[in-house]
């Protein structure tokens, strides 16, 4: 019995035991050595430049394992969700400066303005925009005084503390300022909202505006001078950016004038130690770090900050079609956006001693027969008509059917002398049979009227030389309009020789001996004197045949690829449909390709000089004090220096209008995340005041509701939070 | 102590007296061999029996004068044993009456007569048959209220359900409880399916515990209903039996993505395009067949040996097994070996057992890259397979300047062949229990069970440096392993005294389960020169606690109740939170027992019950702590010429807790004709509060924008019948046939903190056709997953109308406000047949499953069939699907109705047939069976296959792995 006694002693004494020892094993710790408690964290004085860094990444980055994995927000894939990807969408894709070919969810509605609550890249930019907000809260409610004091972090770390708060409350003010640019009345939560479970209350626009307006003035003097800071920080020009932006937007915001207190600091902007980049291309390559105009950019490099968004996404889906991506320094082109020709157009639109070769008038004595037919209802004083350079009864023209035709010849404007072909064999006979072609097209007609005999041949015309992409091994079609009765192209040429060939082939082409516009069939190669972008045009219809050289830009901000691409968009999802933009690259200024070739070194310019420039023009414009009409038009002038390496493009004050700076913006500034709000400020985003193609999902364009001026807040924060109202209209 | 256990013992009546005499033995199927669990033994004449224990043993006090003890086992002959002068016997009986089952249940085991809540279980004999490598692939359509979807690669996984889900964002898994230890659901790296650990040969049977009354015992995670899996026993005879089963099997895809051959290809492309058009250019003159290259027959061997005996004292079985297999897609392949050691020794008189179980695993998987699936379907049918160029001499798309073109699909042989992603498991459950009957109060048991659950597993995904979708960074080299250790200590008394028409039975018990895992993984590019995804080791734990008891009272052996109390704590819940208290309660009435007209026997039960679930997703083990995650060295940031590693605080909910499903349970029980025909009803009603949801949170209030937090409440209501019959029995012949019919429905009735009525819900089921977008949604007043698309408009042909949908809101557009909520994944209404026959020594058996109410997806022509995805801007070709002649669409309509399809079937899972040979020299038994798998499939569904296994977006058809049909021989034999 002992024996027994003994064992249910020790069994019952076990079980005593594993209750009372166990108990506490449910208090566990992180065992990850890349996961740490608050406790922990802080204690640590190396670590709030850390969380400083996470705050700041929180512009570039996804999440913390890079390029994916432990993402930041969920609700959307990843690679999508971060913060620049989604603004640079919100910004760029609903207005004339980028289409996207794509059909990831509902990512084309931003382009047709018909956009709901229910977005979810709309979603994604609200949620970043409150992520970070969320960040800098924490932040500034771990670092307060008591709290370091309380830790006992040494008193220079607490003073380099100090700077990393105003830093972080620039960087809340910045993402705030998206907030009311973007959604204008959201949720309002400071570090004096705990985290958990509580319903934040919705601020109006007013109170959002004087919020931001308070904390960038309060922090402006305890943030670095312009350019003292580490690169990549903000310092105090990033806050007179923020703060010009503001209130240049002030009216459109708040319905307030506020642009003296814009041009008062675009004037500190101005007066930094910032100078334009000499070449305005090196603004949007992989060393622009080094750039002396970058104000404040989001950090992008290719071996350590690592993401499918941001610059990956800049860089990458703007290449596509025959682009080549060693030019862009990345492995492969994602064939996603490109521009409308509403922007192309801002660049050639206006600019005189663009046209190099203007087509001869046509010569009207010439004699002439006529050719009536079905296509114009039979009346041969109205018919197209074709000529006879030598007078020697044999003419020649070219005609265009716009579809299957019959037609006749006749020697006066009249039936009095009318041949056809009986018989369909190439000879003439008076009163003969109509003659025919059997499908639409460009034709060239020869008649000898004494030999009784014609030809008809269907022509399509290409440009072809050394000047071209494709040298003299094969030409580069043109395109027919019906319209203007030429033949036209936009071509990116080098400075060479080129010719007009029909039919892929020698046996008739154009050239012009003695460069004067007239043209001659087998004549000199026609010379094209300096590299750039070109629009020719082949006039056949009337002799003498002519053409028109004209050299598209010598803007060097317009950066586009037209080779392959059309200027018009017929299919949105076709990259080849509208001109590509070549501005972002993942190239150094000398050439050398970045550290990866996906991944990309090219940091975003969130703020660069220029803006400012622009900003302080255009508030001059609108009645700001504080500068002048003249030192406006010097700063623009500086920038078309640039852009036209020399003053041949300069402006004059005359020049300087509110449109001409909306013009000059879109021309400076495309693709750099302001389009948006610039065309809201002009009123011209939604509603009928300014249409581009496909704006409202009509490749013409058509009016939009004014509610898409603002976004709508997400029905999934409505869902979640009582205390918010949709924005009107949603 | 034991002065108190006496007066205890004394109190109750039930005193040791020194006349009497102990008489111990066990109790045998006659025709099986195998012990019987549950079986009663009396002593003649008097009110004293006791019931045989798990190995069929039993011990009982007989009073001096007693002279014959009566056991009774329902469905076997009763029978009479003179006791003489034996205190030790071996009793046979022999099967009389149909239908008898003992459930093993939580902590112990009930008659199914008696039994209160709602379970069932299915026996080795009655299991499906077929290459069968998971226990999952055993109880398909079997059992009313469950449903499995068994992927179809090697060792693949399944998504197991009971009674549909009762959680949103938590786990819907069930729990497994293996022998006594409850396993993890969470996979171990490099293996497929959790479940691979137990060799289905091995498995004696299958307990399903589906209403709260069951479950309750096992609290906190028995939300989901558990899977109680018992394997066989070592047997008590001196003789060495052994046991051998072997098969072999040949197994084909059933069907196959519908693109179009070549000619048809090079004639559409033809027809669509100008002559002048790029596209035509892209037109090869090879006709290859992509998906026939990608795809091979696959092959199962699959081989088992059992000893099972008694050393000495020591009853044991030993099972060795071994399975290999290829899958259907080319190089993926798993090799199983196991081992499984059961030792179940008795000391003092059989009063103190020990069991000893050992199960070890050895898996061998090569995983083949799935995306080899939609890249056949999508690849240019009139390219060559290979090109004799630098990327492995497999054709590839190249840009103008001769590197891959990023966007184009990878060559599909090539992905299959220039990449070995392979990875080795090791794991090892080994389980030590004591039993010990007190001999000072017979009726009082404790029971302690210690059990350790090891594994690792190791993988190394490798890409050649020459494979076209990994150039720049030439090749890649992914090393990933994962070590994990699951302890368990049980610990239980159990004490069922009987006094006069009350019989007692109370448990009361401890558990303490701890959860450590390890993530280690590194990717460098083939030679190691460039690092792509820095090492990271992810340790983590977790621990679950418990006190648990119950009490069964059975009065008259007529009215049965059961009370059931589970305190669980848990370590991912802070500690206001932590403890959760699970109650259950049920009642059974037999208004008819042991009747003798034609309806014999009927049973009401009643039963409701609280469970609890905490199974939120590993990142989430410390979701209530406020914490830093520090950055890779790939997610630095850069201040100056600095790059900073960075700290994020996690979001997080201090106030997280558990979910708690309450569940209410009527069922009758009912037998007719002596039984041979059964039948079970239930009707259930289950309501789940706190879902653990994975919900975006009011912007600004966290430190992330979507959590894991208790928010919304979902319903599920069903109806279940079970059915089985013995249609004809006679000296040759016995034919049974067994029908279930589940009807269950799932509706959410809150979802986000407040009721705004313009929310739309969650969005869930993401799609094929552009990143983010999603086909389904959870919403308020509909089903789990339900389907949001706009309404398709048709033509008077009934031609669908591109681009044209009903504006349902009247307001003159077609806006995403127009998508309506229609139709879903699960199946309103599914059916289970399963029939055996026999005549002499040839039977054949067969399982088949129907499904009606389903609704799926179908991405493959949503995406596929479309006419401006033949050629990309990216100057490729791609291919279609034959949906294109009749669907005749330009550009992607992916939320149209149009795709959500009908997809109800009913499928044969099995045909076997099987020859018993009788009477041979070398082997006491020797059976051949034949049986084809998947025989037919009747469904409208044009997909590649009605059952869809998507465990990320269910009910999503897409480039899913082919069901196959499998023709397999197998052998056993008994020596």
């Amino acid at each position: 019995m002992k024996n027994i006694h003994l064992k249910t002693g020790v069994l019952i004494a076990l079980m005593a035991f594993t209750q009372q020892a166990c108990f506490d094993d449910l208090n566990t710790e992180p065992l990850d050595r890349d996961e740490f408690t608050s406790i922990e964290v802080y204690k640590d004085p190396a670590s709030y430049k850390k969380v400083l860094a996470k705050i700041y990444a929180g512009l570039a980055l996804s999440g913390q394992q890079g390029p994916s994995g432990l993402a930041d927000i969920s609700g959307i894939d990843e690679g999508f969700s971060t913060y620049l990807r989604q603004y640079w969408k919100a910004q760029e894709l609903p207005t004339d400066e980028a289409v996207i070919g794509w059909n990831d969810g509902n990512i084309a509605d931003f382009h047709q303005q018909d956009w709901d609550a229910n977005n979810e890249f709309i979603a994604a930019m609200y949620s970043r925009i409150f992520y970070q907000i969320s960040l800098c809260n924490e932040f500034l409610r771990e670092t307060t005084e008591e709290k370091l004091s309380s830790r006992n972090i040494p008193s220079n770390v607490a003073s380099e503390v100090a700077t990393y708060r105003s830093e972080v409350r620039f960087l809340r003010a910045l993402s705030y300022y998206h907030a009311l640019d973007l959604f204008r009345n959201v949720p309002f939560v400071t570090e004096a909202n705990e985290v958990g479970n509580f319903f934040p209350e919705q601020i109006d626009k007013t109170s959002l505006f004087n919020f931001i307006e308070k904390e960038l003035k309060e922090v402006e003097s305890s943030l670095k001078a312009p350019k003292s800071n580490e690169y990549g920080r903000a310092d105090q020009a990033a806050a007179w950016m923020l703060l010009a932006k503001l209130y240049l937007n002030a009216e459109t915001y708040i319905g307030v004038n506020k642009y003296t207190d814009c041009v008062t600091y675009c004037n500190k902007v101005i007066s930094g130690p910032y100078q334009l980049t000499p070449n305005f291309e090196n603004m949007f390559r992989s060393d622009n770090n080094k750039s002396p105009e970058m104000i404040f950019p989001i950090v992008f490099d290719g071996t350590f900050s690592k993401t499918w968004g941001g610059m990956t996404f800049v860089v990458h889906a703007a290449v596509g079609g025959s682009m080549n991506v060693n030019d862009f320094g990345i492995d492969g082109g994602w064939g996603g956006v490109r521009t409308t020709s509403a922007i192309v157009k801002k660049f050639t639109a206006g600019q005189s001693g663009d046209v190099i070769v203007r087509p001869i008038s046509p010569n009207p004595n010439l004699k002439r027969i006529y050719a009536p037919g079905g296509y114009q209802g039979w009346d041969p004083a109205k018919a197209n008509t074709f000529s006879s350079p030598n007078d020697d009864g044999k003419f020649e023209g070219y005609i265009y059917f716009a579809e299957p035709a019959e037609f006749k010849f006749t020697t006066g404007p009249n039936w009095d002398e009318n041949f056809g072909d009986d018989g369909d064999n190439g000879t003439l006979e008076q009163n003969g049979s109509n003659l025919k072609v059997e499908e639409a097209g460009f034709y060239k007609v020869s008649v000898d009227i004494p030999g009784r005999k014609y030809t008809i041949t269907k022509t399509t015309w290409g440009l072809i030389g050394s000047a071209t992409p494709k040298g003299w091994d094969s030409d580069t079609d043109m395109k027919y309009d019906a319209v203007t009765n030429s033949w036209s192209i936009t071509i990116s040429l080098t400075a060479g020789v080129v010719k007009f060939r029909a039919n892929d082939s020698w046996d008739l082409n154009y050239g012009d001996n003695g460069a004067n516009a007239s043209l001659e069939e087998g004549g000199s190669d026609i010379n094209i004197p300096s590299a750039g972008t070109y629009f020719i045009k082949l006039f056949l219809d009337k002799p003498n045949y002519s053409y028109q050289l004209e050299k598209a830009s010598i803007d060097s901000r317009g950066m586009f690829y037209t080779e392959g691409q059309n200027l018009e968009i017929a299919d949105i999802s076709q990259f080849t449909d509208g001109y590509a933009i070549t501005k972002f690259k993942n190239i150094t200024s000398t050439g050398q390709p970045g550290s990866d070739k996906v991944f990309i070194d090219t940091d975003f310019p969130l703020f660069r000089l220029a803006d400012a420039y622009l900003m302080l023009a255009e508030a001059v414009i609108r009645g700001g004090g504080g500068s002048s009409k003249e030192l406006a038009l010097q700063y623009i002038n500086n920038l078309r220096t640039r852009a036209f390496k020399g003053t041949s493009g300069n402006i004059t004050s005359g020049d300087l209008t509110l449109d001409f700076i909306l013009d000059e913006r879109a021309r400076e500034l495309v693709w750099e995340c302001t389009r948006r709000t610039d065309l809201i400020r002009f009123g011209r985003f939604s509603q009928s005041t300014y249409l581009w193609p496909w704006k409202g999902g009509v490749a013409e364009g058509r009016s939009t509701d004014k509610k898409y001026d603002v976004y709508p807040i997400p029905s999934a924060d409505l869902g979640a939070n009582p205390n918010l109202k949709q924005n009107p209209g949603y | 102590m034991n002065l108190r256990l006496l007066l205890l013992g004394m109190l109750f009546g039930i005193t040791t007296l020194s006349a009497q005499k102990q008489i111990s033995g066990i109790v045998i199927d006659n025709s099986t061999n195998e012990p019987l669990i549950g079986a009663s033994v009396q002593v003649e004449g008097t009110n004293l029996g006791v019931i045989t224990d798990i190995d069929g043993t039993f011990s009982i006090e007989v009073p001096a004068g007693a002279s014959r003890l009566l056991i009774s086992y329902i469905g076997f002959t009763n029978q009479t044993i003179d006791i003489g002068n034996q205190t030790n016997l071996t009793i046979n009986l022999v099967p009389g009456q149909f239908i008898q089952e003992v459930v093993v249940i939580g902590y112990g085991t009930v008659k199914r007569e008696d039994a209160t809540g709602s379970m069932q279980v299915v026996s080795s004999e009655k299991f499906n048959k077929g290459a069968i490598t998971s226990a999952s692939e055993l109880l398909t359509g079997k059992i009313a209220g469950l449903t499995v979807n068994n992927s179809s690669e090697p060792g693949g996984g399944a998504v197991i359900r009971i009674r549909g889900g009762s959680s949103l964002s938590a786990s819907n898994d069930p729990l497994i409880v293996i022998d006594g230890v409850p396993v993890s659901n969470d996979g171990i790296t490099g293996d497929r399916n959790v479940l691979n650990i137990v060799n289905p040969n091995d498995i004696e049977s299958v307990t399903v515990l589906k209403d709260a009354s069951a479950t309750a015992i096992y609290g906190s995670r028995a939300s989901n209903g558990v899977i109680l899996i018992t394997t066989k026993k070592s047997r008590t005879s001196k003789k060495l039996a052994v046991d051998y089963s072997g098969s072999y099997a040949v197994s084909n895809r059933l069907n196959e993505i519908n693109a179009l051959n070549a000619d048809e290809f090079r004639t559409y492309i033809r027809a669509r395009y100008p002559d002048s058009h790029p596209a035509q250019g892209l037109l090869g003159d090879a006709n290859t067949d992509w998906q026939d290259l990608i795809f091979q027959t696959g092959q199962t061997l699959d081989q088992n040996i059992s000893f099972s005996g008694t050393a000495g004292v020591l009853p044991y079985r030993l099972s060795l097994g071994y399975t290999d297999r290829t899958g259907i897609l080319k190089t993926d392949a798993f090799n199983r070996k196991t081992a499984a050691l059961k030792l179940t020794p008795k000391f003092l008189e059989n009063t103190l057992q020990f069991i000893v179980d050992v199960k070890g695993m050895l898996i061998n998987n090569r995983f083949a890259d799935w995306g080899a699936i939609g890249s056949a379907a999508a690849f240019n049918p009139t390219v060559p397979v290979y090109d004799n160029g630098v990327y492995g001499g497999y054709y590839t798309f190249k840009n103008a300047d001769g590197n891959p073109n990023t966007l184009a699909p990878a060559n599909p042989l090539a992905l299959l062949e220039l990449r070995d992603n392979s990875a080795d498991v090791k794991r090892l459950i080994t389980n030590f229990q004591v039993d010990y009957r007190l001999p000072f109060l017979h009726d009082l048991r404790a029971n302690l069970n210690l059990a350790m659950d090891d594994s690792r597993g190791e993988g190394l995904n490798l890409v050649a440096q020459n494979a076209s979708w990994t150039w720049s960074d030439k090749g890649s080299r992914a090393i990933y392993d994962q070590d994990k250790t699951n302890k368990l200590l049980e610990f239980y008394l159990n004490y069922g005294p009987r006094f006069g028409k009350y019989a007692l039975d109370l448990v009361a018990g401890y558990s303490w389960q701890h959860f450590f895992k390890e993530d280690h993984f590194k990717t460098t590019n083939f030679l190691e020169t460039k690092i792509l995804t820095p090492e990271n080791y992810n340790p983590a734990e977790y621990y679950l606690l418990s006190l648990f008891g119950r009490a069964n009272l059975n009065i008259s052996d007529r009215y049965l109740f059961t009370f059931t109390l589970r305190r669980d704590g848990t370590s991912r819940f802070s500690e206001e939170n932590r403890w959760g208290l699970f109650p259950a309660g049920a009642f059974a009435w037999k208004i008819l027992n042991n009747g003798t007209g034609d309806l014999n026997s009927l049973k009401l039960r009643l039963g409701y019950g609280i469970t609890g679930q905490q199974g939120i997703s590993d990142a989430d083990y410390y979701n209530y702590l406020p914490r830093y995650l520090a950055s890779f060295d790939n997610a630095k940031y850069q201040f100056g010429n600095e790059f900073i590693s960075t700290l994020r605080p996690q979001g997080y909910d201090a106030n997280i807790k558990w979910e708690e499903t309450t569940t209410y349970n009527a069922g009758l029980d009912i037998g007719l004709f002596k039984d041979r025909i059964s039948a079970n009803l239930d009707v259930y009603h289950r309501v789940t509060n706190d879902l653990l949801n994975f919900v975006p949170v009011p912007a600004g209030t966290n430190l992330t924008n979507f959590l894991t937090t208790n928010v919304g409440d979902l319903t599920n209501t069903g109806v279940e019948l079970g059915i089985n019959t013995i249609a004809l029995r006679d000296e040759k012949q016995l034919l049974e046939i067994g029908i279930n019919a589940t009807l269950n429905r799932n509706k959410i009735t809150r979802l986000t903190a407040t009721d705004d009525p313009n929310y739309v819900g969650v969005f869930t089921g993401g799609i094929p056709g552009g990143v983010g977008n999603t086909i389904q949604v959870h919403s308020v007043g509909f089903p789990a997953n339900s389907y949001l698309v706009y309404e398709q408009v048709y033509d008077h042909n009934n031609k669908l109308v591109e681009g044209l949908y009903v504006d349902r809101n009247g307001d003159g557009l077609v806006t995403p406000a127009d998508r309506y909520r229609y139709k879903k994944p699960a199946a309103d209404l599914t059916l289970g047949l399963s029939a055996s026959y026999s005549i002499g020594n040839f039977d054949v058996s067969t399982g088949v499953r129907g499904s009606y109410g389903n609704f799926v997806y179908n991405s493959n022509q949503a995406n596929r069939a479309v006419a401006s995805g033949l050629y990309g801007s990216t100057g490729i070709l791609y291919n279609t699907t034959r949906d294109i002649w009749d669907l005749n669409i330009n550009n992607v309509q992916l939320f149209s109705d149009h795709f959500v399809q009908d997809a109800s079937f009913v499928r044969m899972d099995h045909l076997t047939a099987g020859y018993n040979f009788k009477k041979i020299n070398w082997a006491s038994r020797l059976r051949l069976s034949l049986t084809v798998q998947n025989p037919f499939l009747i469904t409208k569904y044009t997909g590649i296959d009605p059952e869809v296994y998507n465990t990320f977006a269910p009910g999503v058809d897409g480039d899913i792995y082919p069901r196959t049909r499998t023709f397999l021989l197998g052998v056993s034999a008994s020596f």
